[in-house]
């Protein structure tokens, strides 16, 4: 039963990706994590073996009877394979700390992956939830929804002075942190990506890559997140980092405005040939088929390519990355087998479409 | 040190990172670091080791304080200080000023805003949050030299004050 809900979960990448939402040709996802500890009990950097195991299923019993996670699977990460525990990072259900360090740890995912929760990995408890698009207050709503449902089944560590307390003095306070995966090749592409991550990181805010395998930013995919979590209210952190990465798409469309304007040949072969590549390729490494997709996902925002959409291109990006591969060829691969699937993936996917 | 991406500026974060079973030293520059993107970073846990005990070693407490440790779980101010980790709540009334030092650095405030669990929810506390929150204002309206709202503000706060005593 357990093992079929995980292989169900793990075959059938979330619904959410597909469904658009507000700004989705610049926005990726949403994402929402409430940091939450039991109070009595030692945090997970001190908590012995014995503690953790109570700890996953005091939580586990709590979700059962919390009405947002009605119809949730829970699974305890002493029964997953690596592989799998791969998948679920590479679809960021769990932290990538997760995949080598799972035991005693648990996971629990409501139906379509929107709303899912963390066991025992830096804290107790981590709430997340995923929206597509920029949809900071829905997904802060659901995950604040879930919060008061499992304060009734749960005493979390609280002080007056400092807020949830935390494993981490980064988290305490609300232990709210929000996140846009945000596309930006229009800011890349003129040099002022640099002027923006400076004002975020002036306002407090983190810029960093997002996706692929190594160190870079890659496919000018960022994620934006907050880094305050003490002394500012939900409320007003969920509203700063709404109005501040709307100020960041303001800045890329004016961008992309400009480059239409000034270079639309230039840009329009640009997509064109990248399309070409995607649609012909036989061998793929990461890096470059995540550049090949921001070039056809910036044609799609900009309305230079029709016939494929951002929800097979958001799909495509989760189903490229190596262990997806591995599991949708059933097959152990070395990287260049892996390119080679990559670019047969990409091209059964686009002719489709 | 020189960064060794650019091998032109001075490298000022240094990490550790494991790659495979094998261990890398790096020593990088902002500008590389930045450039690179903060992901490689993130993965080696450069957040937490490095930055951060620059923020709280910085803030350790007086001669022998490093060695001290919170009765309920054990820990030492020196283990939080290498990593930002706390070993149990309690730990935040252990380590007590410094900790609030060290919040205040990281988050440039040492004092919670917004939501508490339900046992927390008492009108007395609801109030006192108010409070704070007015004292706020009330300090900005005096530095911008707005006396009639501060005044407001005073007002509004001591009738607070005054029905908090009540209760
Ligand atoms: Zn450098
Ligand atoms: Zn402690």
């Amino acid at each position: 039963m357990k093992q079929k809900q995980l292989q169900r979960l793990l075959k059938n990448p979330a619904s959410w990706l597909a469904e658009g939402g507000e700004e989705s040709e610049l926005v990726f996802a949403t994402r929402v994590r409430l940091a939450r500890n039991i109070d009595g009990r030692k945090f997970t950097y001190c908590a012995e073996a014995s503690e953790l195991t109570l700890v996953r299923d005091e939580v586990r019993d709590a979700l059962a009877l919390a009405p947002s996670m009605k119809g949730s699977i829970f699974l305890d990460m002493n029964d997953t394979t690596e592989p799998e525990r791969m998948i679920l990072a590479e679809r960021r259900l769990i932290s990538h700390d997760m995949v080598r360090r799972f035991t005693n740890r648990g996971l629990a995912v409501a139906r379509g992956e929107k709303l899912s929760v963390m066991v025992n990995e830096e804290d107790h408890i981590r709430l997340q939830s995923f929206e597509s698009g920029l949809a900071v207050c829905e997904a802060f709503d659901r995950v604040s929804r879930l919060d008061d449902d499992l304060d009734g089944s749960l005493e979390f560590a609280f002080s007056d002075r400092f807020g949830y307390l935390t494993a981490c003095a980064t988290n305490v306070g609300t232990g709210l942190r929000v996140s846009a995966m945000v596309h930006l090749p229009g800011l890349v592409h003129n040099g002022d990506i640099r002027q923006v991550s400076d004002g975020l990181r002036h306002v407090r805010l983190s810029v960093r890559g997002s996706y692929g395998e190594g160190s870079e930013v890659v496919g000018n995919f960022f994620q934006i997140s907050n880094l305050i979590t003490l002394g500012l209210s939900e409320s007003d952190t969920v509203k700063n980092m709404d109005s501040h990465i709307r100020k960041v798409l303001e800045f890329e469309k004016k961008a992309r405005e400009t480059l239409l304007k000034e270079a639309r040949s230039l840009l329009e072969d640009k997509i064109w040939r990248a399309y070409g590549i995607l649609k012909n390729a036989r061998m793929l490494d990461s890096r470059e088929a995540m550049g090949l997709i921001s070039a056809v996902r910036l044609g799609v925002g900009l309305g230079i390519v029709t016939d494929t959409g951002l929800s097979d291109l958001n799909e495509i990006l989760i189903m490229i990355q190596p262990m997806h591969l591995q599991m949708l060829y059933e097959k152990v691969m070395g990287p260049d087998e892996r390119d080679r699937s990559r670019a047969d993936y990409i091209r059964s996917r686009l002719k489709a479409s | 040190m020189i960064c060794q991406f650019c091998k032109k500026n001075n490298a000022t974060i240094h990490f550790t990172n494991v790659d495979g079973n094998k261990v890398v030293k790096i020593h990088i520059c902002r500008s590389c670091a930045e450039a690179k993107g903060f992901d490689y970073l993130k993965r080696s846990n450069f957040e937490k080791t490095d930055l951060l005990a620059g923020l709280v070693s910085s803030a350790l407490p007086e001669k022998g304080g490093a060695r001290r440790r919170c009765e309920h779980c054990g820990r030492t101010y020196a283990a939080f200080s290498k990593s930002a980790g706390l070993g149990c709540s309690k730990c935040y009334d252990s380590f007590g000023e410094e900790i609030a030092k060290v919040l205040k650095r990281i988050h440039g405030n040492a004092r919670h805003l917004g939501k508490s669990p339900r046992r927390y929810c008492t009108e007395k506390v609801h109030a006192r949050r108010r409070i704070r929150a007015l004292e706020d204002e009330l300090r900005i309206s005096v530095e911008l030299e707005n006396y009639e709202r501060a005044a407001r503000l005073r007002d509004e706060i001591a009738d607070l004050k005054k029905g908090m005593e009540k209760r």
